[in-house]
């Protein structure tokens, strides 16, 4: 019995070592936010977009990706602001945004991600649907969808005493290298 | 003979948990893994101060810093934590008191230009402007202190053109330089300490309506 389960831990493991990655080209991903403020609307993009993806192995289609960026890569043309959001988002504390899924299903141009955001300390499960373009040795996969920042505990910043709007509109653009 | 069975059933049992905790253990594994993965690929700014700051924070805030000489607010990652809840809050303050001061400013500049044309009542008029001008001093240069001795931010980075907040300190500058003006002309000079007043006025109303969070 010792001797099958830890020949079966050491295959599963070695299996996994042995997965091929796909990684998510930082240069050419980028990741947008929009904010709105009853006096103003705003918007942050982050260009450095690390991640990698795991390739399925026995039908066309991924098996899981990680993305991860962090909260201080943000830019929106406006260094209060920016530093403001830093503050906000309790920076030092929690300094990633991640998104994991590991059920992911390809439907011809379409990609669903099923996974979970980890923001602000906070994980929130939610379904990702994105239009999917593959080109030579890359796929693309783009879209957008809404995040509600109390939703993670963000304590939503005010001026004038009225608080911005709870709700996040994400851009993404995500190129995958095979 | 009736043994066997039984040590069959245990280790059957064993090997169903001894999975369940592996697969369970795997997928969590997987996700932490290359997320690890990730974090040692990639470099993330872990700085504690911002490269630029307004003197008057460098002076209490910054690397050999008063507050750091005297130690009783080490530069660590914790510390900055409260610093930055410390910031946020004086900041919330100084908003609030700008809004206060502003109202003061209004009432000085209809009780100025009273005043200045010789109203009626021209001695209790004084009195109350000076008063108002008093309180609003206070309230003006209270706000100021909370913005420029508050903690640093996280960042402060260089960015190309005028926007919202390059504004708000140009014209703060302005409106600063025109309240000691105010101030020191108030008795001495009532054309130029009219005309500071007015500077200040404008230019700290202009200042308060560019702002955004």
């Amino acid at each position: 019995m010792n001797r099958q389960t830890i020949f079966l831990f050491f295959l599963t493991v070695f299996s996994y070592g042995q997965q091929n990655q796909w990684k998510i080209d930082s240069q050419a991903s980028f990741i947008q936010y929009k904010g709105e403020h009853l006096l103003h609307s705003w918007d942050g993009l982050n260009e450095k977009v690390y991640g990698v993806a795991i390739p399925n192995k026995t039908k066309m289609g991924l098996e899981q990706i990680a993305i991860l960026v962090y909260v201080r890569d943000f830019d929106s043309k406006n260094s209060g602001r920016d530093a403001h959001s830093l503050e906000v988002l309790e920076a030092l504390k929690y300094p990633e945004i991640r998104f994991y899924s590991n059920a992911i299903e390809v439907q011809e141009e379409q990609i669903i991600l099923d996974g979970s955001f980890d923001f602000h300390g906070n994980k929130i499960e939610k379904e990702i649907a994105a239009t999917l373009k593959q080109k030579d040795s890359k796929w693309i996969l783009e879209g957008s969808f809404q995040l509600t920042p109390t939703d993670f505990k963000i304590d939503l910043p005010a001026f004038l005493s009225i608080k911005m709007k709870d709700l996040l509109e994400i851009n993404y653009s995500i190129v995958l290298i095979k | 003979m009736g043994y066997l069975p039984i040590q069959n059933k245990y280790m059957y049992r064993k090997v169903l948990l001894f999975s369940f905790f592996l697969i369970s253990n795997l997928s969590f594994g997987q996700e932490l893994e290359l997320f690890n993965n990730l974090r040692d690929q990639t470099q993330s700014d872990e700085s504690l101060l911002p490269d630029r700051m307004v003197f008057t924070q460098r002076l209490l805030w910054g690397k050999k810093g008063l507050m750091r000489k005297t130690k009783w607010y080490p530069l660590t990652k914790e510390q900055r934590e409260k610093e930055l809840k410390l910031r946020r809050t004086m900041l919330k303050i100084h908003q609030a008191i700008g809004f206060a001061t502003l109202a003061g400013m209004t009432a000085q500049g209809v009780l100025g230009t009273k005043l200045y044309k010789r109203h009626n009542n021209y001695y209790e008029l004084y009195k109350t402007h000076k008063t108002i001008g008093h309180i609003t001093s206070i309230s003006y240069f209270t706000g100021a202190s909370l913005s420029l001795f508050a903690p640093p931010p996280l960042t402060n980075k260089k960015q190309q053109g005028l926007n919202s907040i390059k504004a708000h300190k140009y014209l703060a500058s302005l409106h600063f330089s025109a309240m000691v003006a105010t101030n020191l002309l108030a008795e001495s000079n009532t054309k130029l300490h009219r005309a500071a007043a007015l500077t200040a006025f404008g230019t700290y109303a202009t200042a308060i309506l560019v702002f955004k969070f």
